[in-house]
């Protein structure tokens, strides 16, 4: 699986290879220089000591005669080979006494031939055995006359440095193996939330909305894992909400057509003999009918705005005209109730930018919900104030009041309280719907046992300058 | 300082895997194990040699060595003979000789024996059985007589088969039969007589062939060589000193069983082969034959004290008969390692002299006309210290002087310079200047560096 585990792992494995790596090449290069340059230094001292020496006091002219003295005085302890060399790179004599005759031709004879010190590391061109080889010029007077070179196998140091180096490589490879395994576990760690988060998501895409991802630790995962939960969460309730208002609908839409259908069989029974009962039947079923009507508008109104298709059709207007209608319009039913429905407007008009239709049908829906609510003998106040550029219109009543902790959630789509009376709960919901799109305020204050406050806030449409700018304005917004 | 991290970042290195660390790399250090033979011998040699003792080198000849391998009892394998000097007395001179038994070097006898130098020694089947002797010659110093020893060994036992005095000493075929002969040059300083006498192989024992008696009056002897006279004959050549530093050469060949020399001897003249100062005898050419050298004079300098004459090393090869036929001649310098051969179409035209105001040594060679008459440069020998010749050269090359550059390594660059510009000169003498004129490729050819023997 090319998940984020393997390549975690993978990353961090290779970056830690690298450095490993990295750190062994230089680690290798500190021995390298180390060992080599030590002996290196070990032997040059020794040989151009010894050169100096020879140079100075081996008197002899010919070389010869060099030779034996450097071989009378080398010391029993010298660990190196040592030769004399003529000019042609041919070995006089060895520190073994052999005069074997060899020519040599490595660069540092041929730098001592020339007079300067002669370094050689690599391998011998004979033995092919890397050593490294030290070559002074041997002087007579004013000339040079052989070659005295020093030279120690390289081998040992090599295998010396090498050991250590692979001390090193297995340090390192256990540092790489142990990264490869905490990076692992570092792995496990961010993936594992990650994978409980999936299935819990899988859980809940199959239905289950009461699955819940675990939350491991507080950080990224972490917060997506509650975030997830709170989504889970609110799916679940809206998931609850959408059975409830299903229901609910049902059930709304289930008492009218079962009274209309319960006339209709009456009158047809009857077959339209009585005149009273049958008048009786029709009203009861227009005003059922009307009762239905009234629930699909609500329902297509909500679907309008859920889709955004809801679109206002402003005009300039008072609404002080709607108010006086609505004072009207409930008259009946206030007298019928028993309620003392009061109007309280100013005298000058309240002025706004506004869809006439929209705006009663705020208004005819928080009446409806004040004389639904409020007892016989109650009180239900509307009252219009307007400052410098707002208006606000109150409609007060002396109802049962909402329960505080209902109070957030009357606006809300389906939301029906736990009143046992009819109606889609959708209702204050599409006020508020309406009141925002009106750039309008929508306020609910409630003290239960005490009434209820519903407060609507509008904007006040600017004073038109004259007839003639009104109309340009018409034309303009046209 | 620079290496103390290095230092600590290995040893914590060491530290961290765990292990110490082997070793400093100064306890690393071994001499190289290829000569894991000549290290093993070397190691057998000193285990065996009384304490105090120090490896000898012998003088002659020049390839001999303080150690060396061979077959002294002729079983096929090699037995490892080494010289010794004790610090217990300067006058003694050890012989270790070890046998390989078993895969180990084992001793197979060593004996002493009385001088303070090792002035010969080699290997050579001298009595015809095809197992070479030992020849050990120890000295008593300069100017001393030496003592040649031969010795065989037979059954784990040295025998010494011969003992005898001499002043220098030759080994090698003279009587052309394929055998090494043993020459041994004998001067008795006080009774003033000289001989040379001539051993080698007979009935399987060493026996003296014959002996020749020389000049007396020499000096002393100072090089003897056995080689080829002629293709076909060889002879001994023997160097003595004569006067206050003349020397001459005796060619002593091999006729009838008996030593002789074939060169003329004519009352009150000089010998052939004298020379004003020591040169000598060797295969100069190459050609496998061994010429005889003399000193002759360059042209125009009789006046000159001998000193300063710049002598000219002439070399003959013995024509066959009673005469010395010329070969080549060298110009040659041991103080400043040049050896010049001189074309031969210069030979009897040309001279040399040291420039006076140089300061560095400078030689050169013009042409020598009608008596010194015409004078012309043929080509100037110089050497330049290498600290300055860098700034030397770029004058060259600024100058547009034309140069060879003969030796570039060392103390001194040598070079050769060429006349740049023509010398005025008649015509005919103009011609035979014009034909001794060099080259740089044939100046390259006709230089070689010169060693100190």
């Amino acid at each position: 699986m090319k998940g984020i585990k393997s390549r975690l792992v993978l990353y961090f494995g290779m970056i830690l290879l690298l450095i490993v790596l990295l750190l062994e090449g230089l680690f290798y290069w500190a021995v390298h220089t180390y060992y080599f340059g030590t002996a290196t230094e070990a032997l040059e001292t020794r040989s151009t000591t010894f050169t100096n020496f020879i140079n100075k006091y081996a008197t002899g002219y010919r070389l010869k005669d060099k030779a034996r003295y450097i071989l009378e005085n080398i010391s029993s302890q010298e660990y190196a080979k040592i030769e004399v060399l003529d000019l042609n790179g041919k070995v006089i004599l060895n520190s073994y006494g052999f005069q074997t005759g060899e020519l040599i031709q490595t660069s540092d004879v041929t730098d001592a031939i020339r007079g300067q010190k002669g370094l050689f590391v690599g391998r011998s061109p004979q033995s092919r055995e890397r050593v490294i080889a030290i070559s002074n010029p041997l002087t007579f007077a004013s000339e040079y006359v052989g070659v005295l070179r020093y030279t120690i196998s390289a081998e040992p140091l090599y295998q010396a440095v090498n050991r250590i180096a692979l001390y090193g490589l297995s340090v390192g490879a256990g540092v790489v193996l142990l990264a490869f395994a905490l990076s692992l576990l570092m792995a496990k760690r961010i993936v594992d939330p990650i994978e409980e988060l999936t299935n819990a998501a899988k859980q809940m895409a199959e239905g289950n909305f009461t699955a819940r991802a675990p939350k491991r630790y507080d950080d990224e995962v972490g917060t997506l894992a509650d975030t997830f939960n709170y989504m889970a969460a609110e799916i679940g309730k809206n998931e609850k909400l959408k059975n409830d208002f299903i229901s609910s609908v049902s059930h709304e839409l289930r008492t009218p057509l079962t009274s209309i259908k319960g006339w209709g069989e009456t009158l047809i029974s009857g077959g339209l003999e009585e005149p009273e009962e049958t008048m009786l039947g029709l009203e009861v079923i227009s005003k059922e009918t009307d009762r239905l009507i009234g629930l699909v508008e609500e329902l297509l109104d909500f679907s309008k705005f859920q889709s955004g298709e809801m679109k206002l059709s402003r005009e300039r207007m008072d609404l002080r005209e709607i108010l006086d209608d609505m004072h009207v319009q409930f008259a009946i039913r206030s007298q019928e109730k028993q309620i003392d429905f009061q109007l309280d407007l100013p005298a000058s008009p309240l002025i706004v930018m506004g869809d006439p239709n929209r705006l009663k049908q705020v208004f005819v829906n928080l009446l409806d919900n004040a004389f639904k609510f409020t007892p016989k003998g109650g009180t239900i106040c509307v009252a219009a104030t307007a400052s410098e550029d707002r208006l606000t219109v109150t409609v007060t009543d002396s109802g049962e009041g909402i329960h505080p902790n209902d109070l957030p959630h009357v606006t809300e789509k389906f939301f029906k309280g736990t009143s046992k009376l009819s109606g889609s709960g959708l209702g204050l919901a599409i006020c508020k719907e309406i009141i925002q799109l009106h750039t309008g305020r929508f306020l609910v204050s409630s003290e239960q046992g005490r009434g209820t406050s519903i407060m609507v806030d509008l904007p006040l449409a600017p004073p038109l300058a004259g007839l003639a700018g009104s109309a340009s304005t018409v034309e303009r917004t046209e | 300082m620079k290496k103390a991290w290095l230092l600590s970042a290995a040893f914590c290195a060491a530290l961290l895997s765990g292990c110490g660390l082997t070793d400093t790399p100064n306890e690393l250090m071994r001499a190289p194990s290829a000569d894991g033979d000549q290290k093993s011998i070397n190691q057998a040699v000193m285990q065996f040699l009384p304490a105090g003792s120090q490896l000898a080198v012998p003088l002659h000849p020049a390839e001999a060595s303080a150690v060396s391998l061979q077959d002294l009892n002729g079983d096929g394998a090699p037995e490892v003979v080494a010289f010794y000097k004790s610090d217990k007395t300067d006058y003694e001179i050890g012989v270790l000789v070890l046998t390989q038994k078993q895969g180990n070097w084992q001793k197979l006898t060593s004996f002493t024996g009385i001088g303070n130098e090792l002035d010969y020694v080699s290997f050579n089947d001298l009595t015809g059985d095809h197992i070479p002797e030992m020849l050990i010659g120890l000295g008593g110093g300069d100017g001393l007589n030496k003592e040649l020893s031969v010795f065989s060994i037979a059954d784990d036992k040295t025998q010494e088969l011969m003992k005898q005095s001499y002043s220098v000493m030759a080994v090698g075929d003279l009587n052309g039969d394929q055998q090494p002969e043993l020459a041994l040059v004998m001067h008795d300083h006080t009774n003033f007589t000289s001989k040379a006498e001539l051993f080698g192989a007979k009935d399987g024992k060493i026996t003296k062939l014959t002996e020749i008696a020389l000049d007396g009056y020499v000096n002393g002897y100072e090089q003897a060589i056995i080689g080829k006279a002629s293709p076909t004959r060889n002879a001994l050549f023997i160097e003595s000193g004569v006067g206050a530093h003349s020397s001459a050469t005796d060619l002593l060949l091999w006729e009838n069983g008996e030593l002789r020399n074939p060169l003329a001897k004519v009352e009150g003249e000089m010998d052939l082969t004298f020379k004003a100062y020591s040169l000598y005898s060797e295969d100069i050419n190459g050609d496998g034959i061994i010429e005889v050298g003399t000193m002759i004079q360059p042209l125009g300098t009789e006046d000159m004290a001998m000193a300063e004459i710049p002598w000219i090393s002439s070399y003959f090869q013995w024509d066959g008969k009673t005469g010395l036929k010329h070969v080549e001649d060298h110009y040659q310098n041991f103080a400043q390692g040049i050896d010049l051969k001189i074309p031969d179409k210069w030979r009897d035209k040309y001279s040399l002299a040291t420039l006076p105001s140089s300061n560095s040594f400078t030689m050169r060679f013009f042409y020598y006309g009608e008596n010194g008459k015409n004078k012309a440069e043929l080509l100037t020998l110089q050497s330049v210290p290498q600290t300055e010749w860098s700034k030397f050269e770029n004058g060259l090359k600024q100058k547009q002087v034309p140069y060879v550059l003969l030796k570039e390594e060392g103390k001194q660059v040598l070079i050769a310079i060429l006349p740049q510009a023509a010398p005025n000169l008649g015509k005919s003498a103009m011609q035979e200047y014009r034909a001794m004129q060099l080259t740089a490729d044939e100046i390259r050819q006709l230089y070689k560096p010169l060693s100190i023997p």
